[in-house]
């Protein structure tokens, strides 16, 4: 790039070549729609409307994002917790886990929502169904990172831990979690898509309550502008989740990046 | 030349007929040395000569496959509360995730030492090595031989009574090494420590040594254990300029050029 | 290992075995291993299987080469150019944060229990991968490889051959890898929403008239269906991407 002199230009700048395309789409399909709306793509106006009548001022906050939020949540973080330890130990014990790969091959080969319909008969249609779910479909992108993560860990590492007689939990948190750190959180990060996709459709298929039941059931019932409000919430859910997970990522491998900008600034 | 049973009475560490085998291949064969507390010796021999392997089987990261090594006159079985290792490899010995303090400080945690002792103890070792003031500097931001500094300091900090290092200025500059070298006089001076330290560098052995242990031949026996003679003070342009020191260096160097006088030295010390 | 791999397959449909006797299965309605075996063995021999099978087969590939034949193009243009690539990040880094399943009530409104919906819905999520991974082969395919291939003036067409789609396919493999997963994933959960023909609804059906042998012998087929697109990857990996410094000696 070539240098400019005033630096506020450039951001300046920068900032309107980033923005220009979103604000044009927004603007034109806000025009679009106003003219030719259809019964299925109804006006944006009238959609930004109902968002604010249903989820703001008509509490579908509570009624159906937190309980997405939290079940969310509750799958994902047992999905890392029994990502991370099952990938840990099998990391470390390689024999066993090549004797078990058929199995872990077979489990992450499954298309998540064929397992919905044997979740329901187990745990019915309620929360214990949905987080299972999400934890079981979304840990497997964790656990293979963790082994691949673990295995990373150089060998010097390890004469270092034997010579020095770390403590088997202190190896776990000092050196095998962050030396796998940077693998486990793409494994996560592809996992929290995963778990988003399938706490949809668990909700279309579970008990009342849930951006994903909200749809659904706006489609069935034909409410063709309350089923775009769901899906404009939940867009937007994803987004920031994404956001969170990305701004949390980069504060916890704060060594990594940095180090990788350190290493690569120094051979430049 | 040194007889080698007549060595302090009760060494702190030793080396009895110790052997290496890969399976079929022999690496090291009927080892025999004593080291006393406080000595500093330097294991010195051809590369591929096993001397990493020995180091390893001496701090008890690897069980010999016969012979024993006896430490404090009990045999190791793993590696020893009291014996720290400072790797070559010091780019990869250290964790980049934690800062200087944090991987000096990490054994002692595992030794069950309180917050407050952990860092006062890493602290003076780090100030020990001449690294105070970058504590909180992570290791990929510090030199080659800053990094080796942490090393040892890492070394330092969990008190051993013995230090072992497995070539550990191989790969800094010649300056570098030079200053890590007086450091390690320094220190082992200082805390009165013992140490051992791989090296295939002569001038090096001759220069840091109490005693030199020469390895060679094929499989890899001792071929001497060469006393240097040249006091406890050393210093780079000095000592390397005592004709001893020459007379010193060019007996390891033929006895590592010919692997037969591995044989030699053996009868002549009447064996 | 063979052997102790065979050895965990025998070990878990045993232990499946010995689970469905028990109480807390037997109230799920649980099959065993044999029965839910026995009943894909049946399956097998009827056309309604294959058709399932291939319709849910065919969504698949055909979602994800519509979302190769557009994402890849689309990626390196993007890619290629600064002013582009700012222009857009933002509206991309939006549109592919939305689940697609978000999709599936749109598409099914608009195009019914089709199979065109449920291509439509599993074409989202494939295709964002590989978008951005194009992006990074357009911004960094390495300059260096096209003036040695110019020093020695080759031929545009080998050019294109030998020098610039080894290179693009390097980069664009792993959002290849989960494209695919992604599209499988879309595609079934479409069918199971929509109840467009394949393997999806079959697995809703046998759900809704309890049949759950038949049930438990779907989940196999998505299963192995899943095994087999893997195994396929890898065998293309090796053969394409043997030469890649990231990619060789892995397995996975």
């Amino acid at each position: 790039m070539k240098p400019t002199r005033n630096p506020w230009a450039r951001t300046g700048a920068g900032l309107a070549w980033h923005l220009w395309l979103p604000v044009l789409l927004v603007a034109g399909s806000l025009l679009l729609s106003q003219q030719f709306s259809s019964h299925y793509f109804p006006p944006l106006r009238t959609i930004a409307e109902q968002t604010w009548v249903i989820w703001f001022d008509g509490g579908g906050m509570a009624e159906n994002l937190l309980p997405s939020l939290l079940r969310l949540l509750a799958g994902f973080c047992a999905a890392v917790v029994a990502g991370v330890l099952l990938g840990t130990l099998l990391g470390l014990m390689p024999r066993t886990e090549e004797a078990l790969r058929p199995l872990t091959d077979s489990f992450r080969a499954i298309p998540g929502a064929a397992l919905l319909p044997i979740a329901l008969m187990f745990f019915g249609t309620g929360e214990a169904m949905k987080i299972v779910l999400i934890a079981f479909i979304s840990m497997w992108p964790i656990m293979l990172n963790t082994i691949d993560g673990v295995r990373s860990v150089n060998p010097t590492l390890g004469q270092v831990m034997e010579s020095f007689k770390l403590r088997p939990l202190d190896r776990f948190w000092h050196i095998y979690l962050p030396a796998a750190a940077p693998q486990v959180f793409a494994g996560a990060r592809t996992a929290l898509a995963i778990g988003v996709a399938v706490m949809v459709v668990v909700e279309m298929f579970g008990t009342p309550g849930g951006l994903g039941y909200f749809i659904r059931h706006a489609q069935e019932n034909f409410q063709v502008v309350a089923m775009w409000t769901g899906m404009l919430v939940l867009g937007v859910f994803g987004y920031l989740l994404n956001a969170l997970f990305r701004a949390f990522e980069k504060r916890i491998l704060n060594w990594h990046h940095a180090m990788v900008a350190h290493t690569q600034g120094a051979s430049s | 030349m040194t007889d080698t049973n007549k060595a302090a009475p009760e060494p702190l560490l030793h080396i009895d007929n110790l052997g290496f085998s890969y399976g079929e291949k022999e690496i090291l064969r009927g080892l025999d040395a004593q080291i006393g507390t406080g000595e500093l010796v330097c294991i010195v021999g051809p590369s591929g000569a096993g001397k990493t392997t020995l180091l390893q089987c001496l701090s008890g990261l690897r069980p010999a496959t016969s012979g024993a090594v006896r430490f404090r006159g009990r045999p190791i079985a793993g590696p020893p509360a009291e014996m720290a290792v400072v790797f070559q490899d010091y780019s990869h010995s250290l964790m980049p995730w934690l800062s200087a303090l944090d991987n000096v400080a990490l054994p002692l945690k595992s030794a069950g030492l309180g917050k407050k002792e952990r860092q006062q103890r890493a602290l003076e070792a780090l100030e020990e090595v001449g690294l105070a003031g970058s504590e909180q500097k992570y290791p990929w931001q510090l030199s080659g031989g800053m990094q080796q500094r942490v090393a040892i300091a890492r070394a330092l900090a969990y008190r051993p009574a013995v230090i072992v290092m497995d070539e550990p200025f191989a790969s800094v500059d010649a300056q570098t090494r030079a200053d890590l070298e007086d450091l390690t006089l320094r220190v082992r001076q200082h805390l009165d420590i013992t140490v051992l330290l791989v090296t295939h560098d002569i001038d090096e052995a001759v220069y840091l040594s109490d005693r030199v242990m020469v390895l060679a031949g094929k499989p890899t026996t001792v071929a001497d254990m060469i006393t240097v003679d040249l006091g406890r003070e050393r210093d780079q342009i000095e000592t390397k300029a005592d004709p001893r020191f020459a007379g010193l260096r060019s007996q390891v160097y033929r006895l590592i050029r010919r692997p037969d006088a591995a044989d030699a030295a053996l009868a002549a010390s009447g064996r | 290992m063979r052997l102790l791999q065979a050895a965990t397959v025998v070990g878990f449909l045993a232990l499946w075995e010995l689970f469905a006797r028990t109480p807390t299965a037997a109230k799920a309605d649980m099959p065993g291993a044999l029965e839910s075996l026995g009943r894909l063995g049946e399956l097998l021999l009827t056309g309604k299987y294959w058709a399932a099978l291939g319709s849910t087969t065919g969504s698949w590939a055909v979602a994800l080469t519509a979302s190769i034949v557009m994402g890849v193009p689309a990626g390196l243009a993007i890619g290629r150019s600064r002013k582009v690539f700012d222009s857009t990040k933002w509206s991309i880094d939006f549109l592919r944060t939305i689940p697609s399943v978000a999709f599936i009530p749109l598409a099914l409104l608009l195009m019914g229990r089709t199979q065109a919906m449920v291509i439509v819905v599993a074409v989202i999520p494939a295709v964002w991968p590989l978008v951005i991974q194009a992006i990074y082969a357009g911004q960094q395919a390495d300059p260096m490889l096209g003036r040695v291939a110019r020093s020695f003036r080759l031929t545009l067409a080998d050019r294109i051959r030998y020098v610039l789609a080894p290179d693009v396919l390097a980069f664009i493999w792993p959002g290849l890898r989960l494209a695919t997963t992604a599209a499988l994933l879309v595609t079934v959960s479409a069918e199971l929403i929509g109840g467009s023909r394949g393997i999806g609804s079959e697995i809703m059906n046998a759900q809704i008239y309890n049949r759950s042998a038949t049930l438990y012998a779907w989940v196999l087929t998505a299963c192995f269906l899943g095994l087999l697109i893997n195994a396929v990857l890898a065998v293309l990996q090796r053969k394409l991407l043997w030469w890649h410094p990231s990619l060789r000696g892995k397995q996975r």
